[in-house]
């Protein structure tokens, strides 16, 4: 197929373009974080839903766009 | 690096000031100050699982509020309040630095430390005062907050317990790890700096339900870890529709649907990969049918992931038995839900409550829409018994009177009394300002209920059952003919908002009617006069369509559902008025609320203050919007698609493209589009509309006037 004439200049303010990747925003968590394992399982973690590594065991909760460790057992130090 | 409070989920730096800083973690959120300070008597405090832990929290250094100077932090539940000791009199600078790290998750937990930059001892007395009320969050939110039950102060060793006699028993322990003073609700401790040194104390905000401690997530002694963004994790970004326009601040008002929509993912542990989204921050995290089903419903030009998992999930949790407490009844849609063993709603005590009036018509209205633009037939053969339920619900439970119209009173006191979106408890008025009496019968939710017998027809026709398609098309046209019979006020000019419980005619003239011509049950020679009263001066602020005409007796610019604007509910009012042909009334909506949208930062509020534009040059916050919120976000996808005039008929085969846009967003381009099988570009110039990417020969059209 042909293709359509441009309308935009190729250095068109890049502030102009918006990217609906929603399929990324929506997306499920599947690889760990750490170390990378695709064994990445949901679990109910009372009130929200945390995802548990199957392999190293790290367990990541999912707060407004950002993912976080919440496994007490990972590299706590003792109390100051 | 000073950066907004939170990363996604926080109000942005230019725009419309917000003063607010709300940190969050699942179901806990502080809303504070921008000093970290919960003011008594306002809509901030510490929250968990819907109930009030703090109502007051003001830290002071020998009395004096610490100067506030910035604040950080990027992670969704923690930020750290800068501030210095105001400066003696006649003095330019403090030598005092206070910093304090707070952290929410189930409590809170809060490091305070004071810096001494000075060469020269420094001491000074820091007082907390504190307070609980354990008012309900949605009381907080309408500002009606108050303690149900007594409240009784005790002292432990530096500790401060508050406990709260009621249905729940609750109590909260503030606790300081370090020797403190307790009196009353007041903490004290004297800090002896030395020079160049510093003096820090760790508060632990831990709530109690039922005697038992909520485990902190962010405990006194353990380290917090950072986040990611969770999409940068990925090492694929799925390649999405792409738009390009001349006008920046579309761009970035869409930009921002993505991020915030994003941001209020949830998951469902039983089906993870299902999308699905809370409906706002921080008051609404949680699933809503109606909210749902809307943000999905705008969203399916762009994506329809959100609606195949929104319709999944409610299919899921679809009522099957007659429960008064929760309002369940076979065949409804659900209001709103939790996901977790422990989750509770105030609402029933349950994790879900069904009394809405129009969640059930919307998720049929939604099923119909995914199958125009593509649904799969497995997945739709797997929500039509669903549908099916969903109409007996509408014909039979939603209509106990058997009028034809679907009505709405709450099963119990502690129900929602009113179950449209504009659910606060005067939010259906008469023109004086009389609140209507339930049963109620709204206007638009007969206007959904038109748009899901219409649905159902469409669907039964594209399976060849004709019986069923002839029984739901004259069903939709008995509704459409009894409700322009019954709701138009000819004297009046416009639709009643509803009727009451003796069948009146509750004659506001608000917005609701909007949502009237979207559906199509509003009667061709009427259109006109509904288009002309929303755009009026009495509804159309400059902004956007206000909920209540400024000339009816409960009209309140600063009112949750009674004159303020929601940019979801205009979205709704332009769609209907471009499908009835009012081209340039759908574009000044659309242009008045994108416009608001560059003052809010490209972030759309859940809602806003209805003063006219000409009043003020900016548009006025309402003081506990939700920000970001769902339909809000999802609202300018929406506006997009109806100025491009987007249609589908994907099992015909059919696409429809016409675009009305404005010329400041022109030239404008969509690629990417996924439609079936198809992958289009859609390239929009003043002069012609250019659409390839169709199976069949690229079609071109002139673009129309208006």
């Amino acid at each position: 197929m042909a293709s359509a004439p441009p309308v935009f200049d190729d250095d068109m303010d890049p502030s102009h373009l918006a990217e609906l990747d929603f399929g990324t925003a929506f997306a499920a968590p599947t690889d760990c974080p750490d170390c990378g394992s695709s064994r990445l399982t949901a679990q109910d973690a009372g009130d929200r839903t945390d995802f548990s590594c199957d392999d190293c065991r790290a367990e990541w909760a999912f707060r407004l766009g950002r993912i976080v460790r919440v496994t007490a057992g990972h590299a706590v130090p003792e109390p100051r | 690096m000073t950066e907004p409070w939170a990363a996604t989920g926080g109000p942005r730096h230019g725009g419309v000031a917000d003063d607010r800083v709300t940190l969050i973690d699942g179901s806990t959120f502080c809303i504070s100050e921008r000093d970290g300070r919960v003011r008594a008597g306002h809509a901030q405090g510490l929250f968990v699982r819907d109930s009030r832990y703090l109502s007051r929290w003001e830290l002071r250094l020998d009395g004096v509020l610490p100067e506030p100077l910035t604040t950080h932090g990027k992670e969704p539940f923690g930020a750290t309040f800068v501030g210095r000791m105001p400066p003696q009199p006649g003095l330019a600078d403090s030598w005092l630095l206070v910093l304090v790290h707070r952290f929410v998750g189930n409590g809170m937990r809060e490091d305070i430390e004071l810096r001494n930059l000075s060469g020269e001892p420094v001491s000074c007395v820091v007082t907390l005062d504190v307070d609980a009320d354990f008012a309900d969050l949605f009381d907080v939110k309408g500002g009606v907050a108050g303690a149900k039950g007594t409240v009784s102060v005790g002292r432990g060793d530096a500790a401060i317990d508050f406990t709260h006699d009621a249905a729940l028993p609750q109590g909260v322990r503030i606790e300081s790890h370090g020797a403190a003073e307790v009196s009353g609700r007041t903490l004290r401790w004297v800090a002896a700096i030395p020079p160049r040194d510093s003096w820090t104390v760790t508060l632990e905000t831990q709530p109690f339900e039922r005697g038992e401690p909520l485990p902190l997530r962010h405990p006194y002694g353990r380290p917090v870890e950072h986040t990611e963004p969770a999409r940068s994790l990925r090492e694929w970004r799925e390649r999405g529709p792409r738009v390009n326009t001349a006008d920046g601040d579309l761009a970035a008002v869409l930009r921002q649907s993505v991020e915030d929509l994003g941001a209020l993912r949830m998951f469902d542990p039983e089906h993870p990969h299902r999308a699905i989204v809370a409906a706002g921050m921080p008051w609404f995290m949680a699933l809503f049918g109606r909210d749902s089903l809307l943000t999905s419903w705008m969203l399916l030009p762009i994506d329809q992931r959100l609606a195949i998992g929104t319709a999944q999930t409610l299919a899921a949790h679809q009522g099957a038995v007659v429960n008064p407490v929760t309002e369940e009844q076979p065949g409804r849609i659900l209001h709103e839900m939790r996901f977790g063993q422990s989750a509770a709603l105030a609402l029933g005590g349950g994790t879900a409550y069904y009394g809405t009036a129009d969640a059930t018509a919307l998720f049929v209205m939604l099923v119909g829409e995914l199958r125009r633009w593509g649904l799969d037939d497995q997945r739709f053969k797997e929500l039509l018994p669903h549908v099916d339920r969903a109409m007996t619900w509408l014909t039979g439970d939603g209509d106990p009177d058997g009028d034809g119209f679907v009505e709405y009173r709450r099963a119990t006191e502690n129900g929602l009394a009113n179950q449209g979106w504009k659910d606060s408890w005067d939010g259906v008025t008469f023109a004086s300002g009389e609140i209507a009496r339930a049963p109620i019968a709204l206007a638009e939710v007969q206007a959904y209920t038109y748009g899901a017998y219409r649905a159902r027809a469409y669907l039964a026709g594209e399976q060849g059952d004709d019986d069923a398609r002839r029984y739901w098309s004259g069903m939709a046209a008995a509704l459409k003919r009894a409700f322009n019979e019954t709701f138009w006020l000819p004297d009046r000019g416009w639709y009643a908002l509803g009727l009451d419980a003796d069948k009146r005619p509750i004659d506001a003239l608000a917005s609701n009617m909007g949502h009237c011509l979207w559906t199509g049950i509003v009667d061709d020679d009427k259109a006109p006069d509904v288009a002309r009263q929303l755009l009026s001066p009495e509804l159309f602020s400059g902004w956007g369509i206000r909920t209540l005409a400024t000339s009816m007796g409960a009209y309140n610019p600063m009112s949750y559902h009674n004159g303020s604007v929601w940019p979801h509910d205009n979205a709704i009012c332009a769609a209907g008025l471009m499908r009835y042909g009012f081209v340039a009334e759908a574009q000044r909506v659309a242009v008045g609320v994108l416009a608001a949208a560059r003052e809010f930062g490209h972030r759309l509020p859940e809602l806003f203050c209805g003063f006219d534009r000409e009043e003020f040059a900016e548009p006025v916050p309402y003081p506990t919007s939700c920000s970001p919120q769902a339909w809000a976000a999802a609202a300018p996808l929406l506006l997009l698609r109806t100025l491009l005039r987007l249609d589908p008929e994907l099992p015909q085969g059919r696409v429809s493209c016409d675009p009305a846009m404005p010329a400041r967003y022109l030239p404008l381009e969509i690629s990417g589009l996924r439609v079936g099988d198809d992958e289009l570009t859609i390239r929009v110039t003043e002069e012609e509309t250019v659409v390839r990417g169709l199976g069949t020969p690229p079609a071109q059209r002139r673009r129309p006037d208006g």
